[in-house]
């Protein structure tokens, strides 16, 4: 790896060049030519190529398409693999792709262009499985429309799971020509006289296209009533990946009881449906699901932990029964069921049984259930424990009082650094520490921020000291600030200890400006006004911390990083008042081009959520 | 899906991180090609930026100064010419004595792969000079260093281009 690794970064071109461009092409020639001969692909060449023009991709693909005689497996592998990498973007949003590659653009939607017909005959024919069928809708989707539109045999079936996974990505934004007529010529070769593997793919490529929103009812809809326990099948196994017609699901699990596969599908699709309440609907099925039928239970249980009003009855009835293998369902109900029946579940778990202590803890953490202290701590001391219960625990216990906290001490020393920063958060919340308690846990704590051995350790203590906003505390933060002097980081070369000088100033800021100290406020939006994008987001998530918004954070939602202006409408989300948050929806609203983030499947950060206040 | 983190997430991800590589702010990698030939009257560079598709659409909302959701040849020359002197000032270029060399933005170009390439010309007799990237100090990143006949590149000072920020690299004129 590591000599693939050097081999890309360290090539050198010999010959004299204008461009960049015109380097990297001969090279590409170079490659193609070895590559029609026969000779294998390399993944460092191809890592290399991956930036190349459309005039690149073009030669490429003549270069495929123009191979005589016959193809060999691997031949095939190295030229998708080729266009695989070098063309990501065509299924990029439409304004992105017009304005990078007009020409690439324009290849992709022109209906009377021979070359992706001729593409998407090679690929067809090629059998090279899915990477094949996912080149034809990126590269040839008109083609390929065609194909199916004309009702061909060939690869059917292939070719509609290829649009089916690249329409779960995303919608289809390209302005492919004749698309409507298309779809409704593909719609209308529908027929539940369809092989199952083909029929469940066409149903699920109907349920992808809001145009044919209409049809993938109607055919669902059949395929529910089908008396073929495949079509029915085929039918639930779209219904969960598209929810629609969910209310018939009830009279088909009594209808379909004797077919265990058919029930488990039709109960599990609930759960997918979440505009409408089934809490009801599933508690009339419960008794009507046999005892024996553990995976039927489950799903029912796993549908009830989205309609959980009054099931956890059931969910509590299966930890009393000790029924290990519905336990994680049965505790996902109760989160959202009545306090005092979860309450039970813990107890149940923690004093009778020796599985599903570590989710029964999570369950206790998430609803702030007291009252199993002694339990956490004796499972958090207990070195032959799983490590991940032990840290489980430790979180739990981080509300109990001091009393109970105390003994986790000892664990800021344990050398299993995984634990020993749990421990370290367990410490976090102020809330239960006496006078005394803080007396003795704030000097101990103080100690590891100074000589723990990982420096990430000690900025979590740091941190952790930070959130008590406890006056003690201020001589420490005014040290650790004059121990670290204010450093960009931006301004020079990358050094771990020039790194952690800037982290620890950072949680000497925070900690000070917790504790009301203008002047730490007062850098740390200098930090921002002169920082680099990664101080600008340092600072906004120490403003996050403080709860405050700084004027300077909406002059981020300008910014051409991403997560900048995620952090940035956040932050305002969380903290800003109504003023400044209608600001900050008009601003995008002013910007049409923030809507093609919409169905995109690339807004990673929740962009267009968070300023939507979602 | 992840949604912006929290500070303490964010010292969690940088406490993980701890060994491996600390400097990640949070960004993502960056992806460039820094490319340098000669020229009669000095030397040509190519700063080349791959960017990812949620980078490159943010960039087009600041793009589209009308707000009518188009980008126009105007407001594309506009913003990458802008977006080319600004890398200008970010690419330090000196002799070997420490002088500074004015690098000019010449113009830009994009490729299907949401590739933005910068032409530069600096204009030097110098055999020999000294680049230092600054562009991404935020965001390391894997870096390609190509070059023409005309010079020969090399590291002036040791980085990993596989994980790099600040990249100083030593331009030398040879003969072909």
């Amino acid at each position: 790896m590591r000599a693939v690794i050097l081999f890309l970064l360290l090539i050198t071109a010999t010959a004299r060049a204008d461009s960049l461009d015109e380097v990297e092409r001969k090279e590409l020639r170079a490659y193609l030519v070895d590559l029609k001969a026969g000779r294998p692909g390399s993944a460092a060449q191809v890592e290399r190529f991956a930036a190349m023009p459309f005039e690149g991709l073009l030669e490429t693909i003549r270069a495929y398409t123009q191979l005589d005689g016959a193809i060999e497996p691997p031949t095939h592998r190295a030229f998708q693999t080729l266009l695989e990498r070098a063309s990501r973007e065509a299924l990029s949003p439409w304004p992105l792709l017009t304005l990078y590659s007009p020409d690439f653009a324009r290849f992709l939607t022109t209906a009377d262009n021979p070359l992706p017909r001729e593409l998407l005959r090679r690929l067809l024919d090629s059998g090279n499985g899915r990477l094949a069928f996912d080149l034809c809708i990126r590269l040839a989707p008109v083609a390929s429309l065609e194909h199916l539109a004309a009702g061909k045999k060939d690869r059917r079936t292939e070719l509609f799971d290829a649009w089916n996974r690249r329409l779960a990505l995303a919608r289809e934004a390209r302005p492919l020509p004749g698309l409507d007529g298309q779809l409704r010529k593909i719609a209308s070769a529908f027929s539940l006289d369809l092989p199952d593997e083909e029929l469940e793919a066409h149903l699920r490529f109907l349920a992808s296209w809001p145009l044919l929103r209409e049809t993938y009812l109607r055919e669902l809809g059949r395929c529910l009533e089908q008396e073929r326990e495949s079509v029915v099948l085929a039918g639930l196994k779209v219904q969960q990946r598209a929810p629609a017609l969910v209310e018939r699901n009830e009279a088909l699990i009594v209808r379909w009881m004797k077919a265990p596969a058919v029930v488990e599908a039709a109960v599990r699709n609930f759960a997918f449906d979440e505009a409408t309440d089934r809490s009801a609907t599933l508690h009339k099925l419960w008794a009507k699901l046999p005892v024996d039928q553990v995976r039927m239970r489950y799903q029912a249980l796993f549908a009830m932990s989205v309609h959980p009003k009054g099931n956890d009855d059931f969910a509590l009835s299966v930890i009393r029964d000790q029924a290990f293998d519905l336990f994680d369902p049965a505790l996902a109900v109760l989160k959202r069921g009545e306090p005092g029946k979860a309450k039970e579940a813990v107890k149940l778990i923690l004093t009778k049984s020796e599985r599903g202590r570590e989710e029964a803890l999570r369950l206790a953490r998430d609803l702030k259930l007291a009252g199993f202290e002694e339990d956490a701590l004796a499972i958090a001391l207990e070195e032959k424990n799983d490590l991940i219960l032990r840290q489980t625990a430790m979180l739990y216990l981080e509300h109990a009082d001091g009393k109970v906290r105390r003994k986790l001490l000892p664990c800021l020393a344990t050398p299993k650094p995984d634990l020993r920063l749990t421990a370290i958060r367990a410490f976090k919340d102020k809330t239960g520490l006496s006078v005394d308690d803080q007396r003795e846990i704030g000097p101990t704590l103080i100690r590891v921020a100074q000589a723990d051995p990982s420096m990430g350790h000690r900025q979590e203590v740091m941190y952790v000291l930070g959130c008590w906003k406890s006056p003690q505390t201020m001589e420490f933060f005014r040290k650790l600030a004059s121990d670290n002097p204010a450093v960009v980081l931006s301004d020079g070369y990358y050094s771990d200890a020039r790194y952690w000088q800037y982290r620890f100033r950072l949680m000497a800021l925070l900690g000070l400006a917790r504790l009301g100290d203008s002047a730490a406020k007062k850098e740390l939006l200098s930090l921002h006004a002169k920082g680099s994008p990664a101080e600008k987001m340092d600072v906004l998530l120490a403003f996050l911390d403080l709860g405050e918004v700084p004027e300077a954070a909406f002059a981020d939602l300008d910014s051409i990083e991403p997560r900048l202006v995620a952090t940035a409408a956040h932050l305002i989300s969380s903290h800003g008042d109504k003023r400044i948050k209608e600001l900050m929806k008009k601003l995008f609203a002013s910007k049409p081009l923030w809507q093609e983030y919409r169905g995109s499947g690339i807004d990673d950060y929740n962009i267009l959520r968070i300023v939507e206040g979602k | 899906m992840t949604i912006p983190v929290p500070f303490r997430a964010l010292l969690v991800f940088a406490v993980c991180l701890g060994g491996v590589s600390a400097h990640d702010g949070g960004f993502g990698h960056s992806r460039r090609t820094i490319f340098a030939d000669a020229a009669a009257d000095g030397f040509i560079l190519e700063y080349r930026i791959i960017q990812n598709r949620d980078e490159a659409l943010t960039e087009l909302t600041i793009m589209d100064t009308d707000r009518d959701g188009k980008i126009s040849a105007e407001e594309k020359e506009n913003y990458f010419s802008t977006r080319g002197r600004q890398i200008a000032k970010l690419l330090d270029v000196r002799t070997m004595k420490g002088q500074p060399v004015a690098l000019k933005f010449v113009d830009h170009e994009l490729h299907q792969a949401l590739v933005q390439s910068y032409r530069f010309k600096i204009e030097s007799s110098a055999n020999e000079i000294l680049l230092d990237d600054r562009v991404f100090p935020h965001k390391p990143g894997l870096v390609q260093v190509r070059h023409g006949s005309g010079v020969k590149l090399e590291q002036a000072r040791p980085t990993n281009l596989a994980h790099a920020e600040r990249v100083s690299l030593r331009i030398t004129r040879v003969t072909p």
